[in-house]
């Protein structure tokens, strides 16, 4: 009896509660959009907070509201530090929005089977929001930069994304400061003219005293000068050591480098290394140690004059800097450079970058197909030739109009694949930290001979051991892939079996063979390699 | 509310939730079907109910494969598999029967590839048994396959590569599905090239491989410029260009696109020479 009040108290607190929130529900109901009536809500989330993008992104939504006045479209940006938790608890909990972001490498292959649907249907119709244009007739696919190769999971057998944008990387400059210091605003032009405005830039800070240096860095941004530019130096080489003759940049180098076809004395390699040097120098001291927070803030506040990002920064930088933003693309060596021509083979091109931007359609959305319809609109010539001009980002879509502030940011695509970096294609992590570890060596004061003989003796010593354990990993991470996709051999053979007119299926049987034998054959190719080289690339004992 | 009455409300909101609340059993192609999505330990227990309810060959077969891949993957799942596997095999009467057959496949894939420790030689004994099985059929002819990788690439001198690769090629012979005559050819290709011993050996399985039908569009342009390539290379340029051309047709956002043509410009110019 004693604790009936306490009871009573509880019944009206949640009557309370309850009344609130009616009220509230009423009162949002009243007041919303006639969107708000709508029958059928999609939502995306994504983790892009850059200025503009948000905005365009809603421009979007409300065009598209506009088309289809039954459909409400919400947008929902989550910070890209919690993003992959937050994801992945909405996944779990089958609350996911209609279609998230899945570009960042915050999901597994389980991930992407367990939650997320198969898009290739949709893919191979045109795309009815490019009727009236060129590419009416094409295939979804057919219609982005890449043909959707990067949107495409081998493992999977199936197209999991539908990209929205597209990141170069430039050389961003204070035009203010530039000024100041060149009295024009005229960016370098060649190689050694970028050279030669490093030094200028170090000798005018100098002389007044202030902390200048002529380019901002950190982890994220300096290997968009160095590795780039070590690239640069082993375009010929890498198709030299190349293990077959399909043309394109792969792991070959890495085997090569057992196989003792070079070595870091090589001659492309003491060029990659004197260019390294020849930029590593005019970069902010400490760069590895440096987050891409802490690059953006010394080009902000005017301590470094000039900053390599990706175009998706161009917006942001605009928005925050109180000076005029100017951009470039990096100046390479030509083929008749003195000392660096000799390896190069031409031009890098751009045609090998991944669209990002990329959303994937959850199994739990409740509107898949107005999700993937919203999908289609927004990746149609006309929406992402306004997506650009909103966002001020490059698009994925191929040959819509971009505004003209983007052009300096247009991928090029006449010329070849750049070379290998120590990381050799970003697939090597422990002989790309070996690299990093010792490259002060290389960027330390001094002549540059003692600092490239220092860089070369450290590579040779520390770099093939590390290689070999990043294949062993490599070789290791195949053999795990290809016992998961045994299980799709025999799921495959026995639904063909089960429906020998199916063409699908049969396709797809086809190709989970196709692509275990091609796997097992080079992961084979790879260990018989480790094994036969093994002697020679042992670590030498330390003193 | 007495205890009774608060226990029945429990179970009656839990009900929807316990286990074996499944409105549908589910079926061996839902199983399967599952296994294409690397949903292996659902398709494991999917596998599991319908062998403990009827222990048909084919519903212990699904359960040995999904086993394979079930997570946390360890030596006793395996063995456990192995030992499934290993009954369908020893219970058969007939040796050309498909399940058997697959058991067979099974059994060396896990010395190959799934047991912690692989053993490369007893696969390749189990292999080469299986691929000479009369009436072996399609196990057979995956089989076949699997053991000219293995005998391509088992750690021996570079020396002895060219007499390997003329053994393994004699399996093209027995194989009749032209989905793995033309894999076979694929590895024969690479095996030629990586090992240096002959571009036209290379070419020549290329093409028959090509002509099979590649069926991953993103390893058909690499198809085209890579025979496009060995054929400039052994002199033939007008099958070169022939192959170049095509791969600029088809591919036309590739990164290639700019080398190749500009490969296409010397061989025309060479021709006009």
């Amino acid at each position: 009896m004693k604790r009936r009040p306490l009871v009573w108290a509880g019944l009206a607190a949640f009557a309370l509660i309850y009344a609130v929130a009616t009220v509230r529900v009423l009162i949002l109901s009243a007041t919303a959009s006639p969107v708000a009536n709508a029958k059928v809500t999609v939502r995306f989330a994504h983790f892009y907070l850059e200025p503009g993008l948000r905005e365009a992104y809603a421009q979007i939504a409300a065009d598209y509201m506009h088309l289809h006045p039954g459909v409400r479209v919400e947008q929902i940006a989550v910070p890209q530090r919690i993003f992959n938790a937050w994801a992945k608890t909405q996944l779990i909990g089958g609350t996911a929005p209609d279609l998230v972001l899945v570009d960042g490498g915050q999901f597994t292959l389980e991930d992407l089977a367990r939650h997320f649907t198969p898009l290739h249907e949709w893919v191979e119709a045109p795309n009815p929001y490019n009727s009236g244009t060129d590419v009416a007739d094409l295939p979804w696919r057919e219609t982005f930069i890449d043909g959707l190769t990067g949107s495409y999971d081998s493992r999977l057998l199936s197209y999991y994304s539908i990209p929205t944008s597209l990141f170069t990387n430039r050389v961003f400059f204070n035009r203010a400061l530039w000024r100041e210091i060149f009295g024009t605003e005229t960016p370098p032009s060649d190689y050694e003219d970028f050279l030669a405005a490093c030094e200028r830039i170090e000798a005018w800070g100098a002389a007044r005293g202030r902390p200048l240096v002529p380019l901002a860095g950190s982890v994220y941004n300096a290997p968009f000068l160095i590795d780039f530019l070590f690239g640069t130096q082993t375009q010929r080489r890498q198709f030299e050591v190349a293990w077959s003759a399909h043309l394109r940049a792969d792991l070959s180098p890495s085997v090569a480098l057992l196989q003792g076809r070079w070595d870091f004395s090589d001659p492309a390699l003491q060029a990659a290394f004197r260019i390294v040097r020849d930029v590593g120098r005019h970069i902010q001291p400490g760069f590895l140690q440096l987050q891409r927070d802490d690059a953006n803030f010394a080009f902000l506040q005017g301590r470094a004059v000039m900053l390599a990002s990706g175009a998706h920064e161009a917006a942001s930088l605009r928005a925050q800097a109180e000076f005029p933003l100017g951009v470039f693309a990096l100046p390479v060596p030509g083929t008749d450079h003195p000392r660096y021509g000799a390896q190069i083979f031409g031009p890098v091109t751009e045609a090998n970058i991944r669209p990002a931007g990329a959303f994937g359609l959850t199994r739990t959305s409740r509107e898949p197909v107005q999700a993937v319809d919203f999908l289609r609109y927004l990746t149609s010539q006309a929406t992402a030739a306004r997506f650009a001009a909103l966002s001020g980002w490059l698009t994925a879509v191929a040959d819509a109009q971009i505004p003209a502030a983007l052009d300096p940011f247009r991928p090029v695509t006449a010329g070849y694949a750049n070379g290998f970096d120590l990381s050799i294609r970003r697939r090597h992590p422990d002989a790309k930290r070996v690299a990093d570890t010792n490259l002060h060596l290389l960027i330390a004061a001094g002549s540059d001979d003692a600092a490239v003989a220092a860089y070369t003796a450290a590579l040779a010593r520390d770099y093939p051991p590390a290689l070999r354990l990043d294949l062993e990993n490599r070789v290791a991470n195949t053999r795990r892939n290809v016992m998961r996709q045994d299980g799709n051999l025999a799921a495959y053979r026995w639904m063909s079996q089960a429906a020998p007119d199916d063409t699908v299926l049969k396709r797809r049987f086809n190709e989970v063979a196709e692509q275990i034998d091609g796997n097992e054959a080079e992961n084979y190719f790879i260990m018989h390699e480790l094994a036969r080289t093994a002697a020679a690339t042992q670590p030498p004992a330390r003193p | 509310m007495t205890p009774a009455f608060r226990l029945s409300l429990l179970l009656g909101l839990l009900a929807p939730v316990l286990p074996g609340a499944e409105g549908r059993p589910g079926t061996l192609q839902d199983g399967w079907e599952l296994v294409t999505l690397y949903r292996f330990n659902e398709a494991e227990a999917l596998f599991r109910r319908l062998a403990d309810r009827e222990p048909s060959r084919e519903h212990r077969y699904a359960l040995a494969v999904s086993l394979l891949n079930r997570q946390p993957k360890s030596d006793r799942t395996v063995a456990e598999a192995r030992r499934y596997l290993t009954a369908l095999v020893k219970e058969s009467t007939a040796p050309d029967e498909e399940i058997t057959l697959a058991a067979r496949f099974y059994v060396a894939r896990i010395l190959q590839l799934h047991q912690s420790k692989p053993d490369l030689a007893a696969a390749r004994l189990a292999y080469r048994e299986l691929s000479r099985t009369p009436g072996g059929g399609f196990w057979a002819e995956v089989a076949a396959v699997k053991w000219a990788t293995l005998h391509v690439y088992e750690v021996t001198p570079w020396s002895e590569k060219a007499a390997r690769l003329a053994e393994a090629e004699k399996e093209l012979a027995r194989l009749t599905s032209p989905t793995l005559r033309k894999d076979l050819q694929i590895i024969l290709a690479d095996g030629y090239e990586k090992f240096g011993i002959s571009l036209p050996a290379a070419l020549h399985h290329l093409e028959e491989a090509w002509a099979a039908g590649i069926e991953r569009g993103i390893d058909q342009g690499d198809f085209l410029a890579r025979m496009g390539e060995l054929a400039r290379r052994i002199g033939d340029p007008a099958k070169a260009r022939g192959y170049f051309t095509e791969f600029l047709r088809r591919f036309r956002r590739d990164e290639r696109v700019y080398w190749i043509t500009q490969k296409v410009a010397d061989l025309e110019q060479g021709d006009r020479r």
